[in-house]
């Protein structure tokens, strides 16, 4: 049984690890083929200035002039002593550039999914114990809309409200100029981009809390447990939610994805410094080693989150816990069908 | 006193459109520690009619008319709040489906002393512990100490009807209401249950509603018989009454439909047609049409019920006055089986 | 040609549940079935007679045994493509569920005739509505079901819908598994006696798989009882619901609850959870057709 543990996690690390290989192979040779010149990157507008000379020396020192294959085989070598190199656009080590940001990404993209995850279990209890009233129909139906506005355009409407008519929260960037340390400033510029990152995925997930609900209320068990005397709040909150919880949270884990790439769409319509800006900078000026970096992390992230949520799923399957009843119990005749 | 007193009770589901209504005009008492057994076809109201009693009808039903007393009270118009009281200590219902009537992710024990805790809040940890174990010894679990960490997909049918009787009984209620409790099970353990609701009926006198399909189970166990057709009790009266002197042509109908009635023939006797839909009832008996002894006002009036004898009454024009005299179709002899 | 339209020999067949574990679901089964008899297969959940009943059709492949149908080898491989037509449309199985086994998408008219476009088999009746509206009057029902789907209509006629799909290929043989069970008493005497009817005016054979006794009792010639994957008595219906061998038997008959109260309440019954059958040994014939599982070696079931 032990044995049979060891394995399988094993199973899912080699497929985790054969994944991010796959996944860097893919990144590095697409981002070398895209008609990029990443001396721009690194020269800015002095690029055009530059002599043929200039440039094959410039492209020598980054080592770009290597065979593709072997410029690979260079980057894995410095990734297993943790050296990615040096940003083209910031001349700093990535490490250092992605530092600087990976905080204002995590608190957007963590605070959102744990809100979103929050708000979207309350939605949906809210929806589920009132269902079909007019509380119910009306959280549907707003919500059906807000899911289907796309996130780029919902944000510009936010903006065009909040910032151009009414004048009461920043349009962009994480803080304003001199008010780095100011805790509310930040609040106020963290508004926005939330309030989308959480709109846009909210309904969905509360939705598939409804429905998972509702099918769970209307299990035997409830009545039984309501024919006893069991106050239906208890059952709801201690028995239903309970039982579906799983469900959802292999679902959202499946899902962290989507959120990411919200993530990443809202910080460049909000000009917020995270690592969303940060990816989309580096893939358009053909900053190689910073794209590299941030698409291994956002990958790994990826790739983790989607065996976390069927590990769990795996977990939780019925069919597999039938084959554990048949081990165990006496009374195992199946039928079989 | 009757334990629990029906009156002209009538219940309506659903909208404006497609109001149903599986409860029509229906009386029954029950006493102290005797069965009732509720008999009739698939959508003929007797589940609604029990729910209707304890209060679980689903949200579009409504009590149109009539009144429920339990020990004299009349709970018709009880609160949910008054109902969480009554049920458990004064009824409890279980249901068809033993498979799904327990929550899979709790043990047996846990569900067991949830039920118990709800009407005695007061008991400390051993005192339910000890109450668990002693439900589960009266309803025939054996080596209730280990069995009770179980989980239901531990158990068999069987196994998983008993524990359901256990939560029932937690808090000793005066009635048991029992929904179809065997029909999903296999011939021999729906012997060893019905033994098992027979024997805890008279250990604890709690008097017991049993709703069937099955005419042999009802044999088996009940002191009263109601007939159901269409939401209409046709006949009721003790068991030996309803069976060896049936007087409603459905009653005869449905024995006569019965393999064993049929011993030696070519053909089984069948009850031509099928039951009207509660939505559209036609007018006067709503049997009349597929009553091979209808007379002229069964299409035009409904019968009244007519006593036989002081337990015994039957809805049909047949035992008016007027009515010609039909002989019982169904001849049992003493050599019959 | 021989007497039998089926021929069972040995049939075993085993669900993996996981590396270790297997399930008997069929375990060693052979019976015939003859020529325009019923032939009813009793036994309680998990007794493995769907199983058998999908081995039968091809559904499931069986570990090991042979199954002839009219002398053909339905599991040679090679015997089976050559006749693979002949095999469709010869034999046709009914399930319980008819909600759930009839396409709710697809009109009446177009489930009954479904089996003639598969098989493409010309129509006898010109256009394939004429053939259903020809299978519906054949089970009891008007055209006026032709252009109704499943969901508008009863259970009762649901199942007649399905058995009118099982006749369109006028096969031969006829599997029904548990076909009354979901049926309620007053609409499964119907079906009972259509297939009683099917049996006696235009001699199908029929496999009933029923786990109601009293039901089997009245309809079928023969009965088998199933335990455990193993058929532990087999005999005329006559014998053997007035002599069971087969203490199994025994058991089963006498927890059928019967419509008598007084009668009904005198009776005794064992324990029946604490009994374990036995289910080693071979069917052997006690009694001019009567079978009963016999220990090797031993004596037959001492009938007391």
């Amino acid at each position: 049984m032990k044995t049979n543990k060891v394995v399988y996690y094993l199973k899912k690390l080699l497929i985790f690890l054969v994944s991010i290989l796959a996944l860097s192979i893919l990144v590095f040779f697409i981002s070398r083929m895209t008609p990029t010149d990443p001396l721009q990157s690194y020269y800015g507008e002095r690029t055009e200035k530059m002599s043929v000379e200039e440039k094959d020396r410039a492209r020598e020192r980054l080592g770009l002039n290597d065979p593709i294959v072997i410029q690979y085989g260079k980057w894995v070598q410095n990734a297993f002593h943790g050296e990615f190199g040096i940003s083209f656009k910031y001349k700093q080590d990535v490490k250092i550039v992605i530092g600087k940001r990976i905080g204002n990404t995590l608190v957007l993209g963590g605070v959102g999914f744990i809100l979103t995850f929050v708000g979207a279990i309350l939605l949906g209890v809210l929806c589920a114990t009132h269902e079909n009233s007019l509380l119910d129909r009306a959280i549907s139906t707003i919500g059906t809309i807000t899911s289907c506005i796309p996130e780029f355009w919902f944000s510009l409407l936010l903006i065009f409200v909040f910032s151009v008519i009414w004048h009461v929260l920043p349009s962009s960037g994480a803080y304003s100029v001199g008010k780095e340390g100011d805790l509310l400033d930040r609040i106020r510029h963290l508004i926005m981009p939330m309030i989308v990152v959480i709109f846009e995925h909210l309904w969905y997930y509360a939705y598939m809390v409804r429905n998972k609900l509702l099918e769970e209320v209307r299990s035997d068990y409830v009545s039984l447990f309501k024919s006893v005397g069991i106050n239906r709040r208890r059952i709801v909150f201690g028995h239903c939610l309970k039982n579906i919880m799983p469900t959802i949270v292999s679902i959202m884990a499946i899902s962290v994805p989507h959120i990411i790439g919200g993530t990443y769409i809202v910080e460049s319509v909000f000009s917020y410094p995270g690592i969303g800006m940060l990816s989309y900078e580096s893939a358009r000026y053909g900053d190689y080693n910073m794209l590299m970096v941030l698409c291994m992390m956002t990958g790994i992230v990826i790739i983790f989150c989607n065996i976390l949520g069927q590990i769990i799923n795996e977990k939780i399957d019925p069919r597999i816990k039938a084959n554990e009843i048949t081990e165990r119990s006496e009374v195992s005749y199946g039928d079989g069908q | 006193m009757e334990l629990l007193k029906v009156e002209n009770l009538s219940v309506e589901i659903g909208g404006q459109k497609d109001k149903v209504k599986p409860v029509r005009d229906v009386s029954f008492s029950l006493h102290k520690g005797e069965v009732l057994a509720i008999v009739g076809e698939s959508g003929c109201g007797k589940s609604m009619l029990c729910k209707s009693v304890i209060g679980l009808l689903p949200k579009s039903g409504k009590i149109t008319a009539g009144s429920i007393y339990a020990a004299g009270t009349d709970i018709t118009h009880y609160t949910e709040r008054q109902m969480e009281k009554l049920r458990g200590s004064f009824f409890s219902m279980i249901f068809q489906d033993p498979l799904t009537a327990l929550d899979p992710t709790c043990t047996i024990g846990s569900q067991i002393a949830e039920a118990i805790r709800v009407h005695h809040k007061d008991m400390t940890k051993a005192e339910v512990n000890a109450r668990v174990l002693d439900l589960m010894h009266l309803v025939g679990i054996e080596e209730p100490q280990e069995r009770k960490n179980l989980y239901p997909y531990n158990f068999s049918g069987g196994m998983r009807q008993r524990s359901v009787m256990a939560i029932a009984l937690a808090s000793n209620p005066r009635v048991l209401l029992a929904d179809e409790p065997t029909t999903a099970l296999d011939v021999t353990i729906q012997a060893q249950i019905l033994d098992l609701l027979r024997m805890i009926q008279e250990e604890l006198d709690t008097a017991t509603i049993l709703v069937s399909h099955d005419l042999g189970v009802v044999a088996r166990v009940a002191d009263r018989v109601a007939i159901m057709y269409a939401g209409k009790i046709v006949e009721i009266g003790t068991a030996k009454e309803v069976f060896y002197d049936p007087r409603h042509p459905y009653t005869w109908g449905l024995m006569q439909s019965l393999p064993g009635f049929s011993r030696g023939k070519d053909r089984l006797h069948t009850i031509p047609g099928m039951p009207p839909s509660l939505v559209h009832l036609p007018k006067g008996d709503a049997f009349a049409a597929r009553n091979e002894y209808a007379l002229g006002i069964d299409y035009e009036q409904e019968p009244p019920m007519f006593q036989i004898t002081k337990t015994h009454y039957a809805a049909t024009w047949l035992l008016d006055k007027r009515a010609p005299k039909i002989e019982c179709p169904i001849k049992r002899g003493r050599n019959d089986e | 040609m021989s007497e039998n339209i089926l021929e069972v020999s040995h049939l075993t067949h085993y669900f993996k549940l996981n590396k270790k574990v297997s399930i008997k679901a069929v375990d060693d089964v052979s019976f015939q079935v003859r020529k325009g008899e019923i032939l009813g297969i009793v036994g309680e959940s998990g007794s493995g007679k769907s199983t058998l009943a999908r081995c039968l059709m091809n559904i499931y492949e069986p570990k090991s045994g042979k199954v002839l149908f009219e002398g053909i080898d339905i599991f040679d491989k090679k015997a089976y493509r050559e006749n693979k037509k002949f095999l469709q449309t010869q034999r046709q199985i009914i399930f319980q569920d008819s909600a759930s086994s009839l396409n709710q998408r697809m009109k009446a008219k177009d489930i009954i005739a479904e089996p003639l476009r598969i098989n493409h088999i010309r129509t006898e009746r010109g256009s394939a509505e004429a053939e259903a509206s020809f299978q519906l009057k054949y089970v009891g029902l008007d055209d006026s079901f032709l252009e109704r789907y499943p969901s508008q209509m009863s259970g009762g006629q649901r199942q007649r819908i399905a058995i009118a799909r099982g006749l369109t290929t006028e096969p031969d043989l006829l599997i029904a598994d548990e076909p009354v069970a979901s049926l309620d008493v007053s609409i499964q005497a119907q079906i009972i006696n259509l297939f009683k009817h099917l049996q006696e005016e235009h001699g199908f054979s029929i496999v009933f798989i029923a786990h109601d006794l009293s039901m089997v009792e009245f309809l079928c010639d023969r009965v088998a009882v199933m335990y455990h994957g193993r058929i532990v008595e087999l005999a005329d219906t006559k014998s053997l619901y007035e002599e069971p061998l087969h203490p199994y038997t025994k058991d089963l008959l006498s927890a059928i609850p019967i419509p008598d109260p007084i009668l009904e309440r005198k009776k005794v019954r064992p324990d029946y959870s604490k009994t374990v059958y036995d289910t080693e040994g071979q069917l052997k014939e006690v009694k001019r057709g009567h079978f009963v599982l016999t220990k090797e070696g031993g004596e037959a079931v001492e009938n007391k």
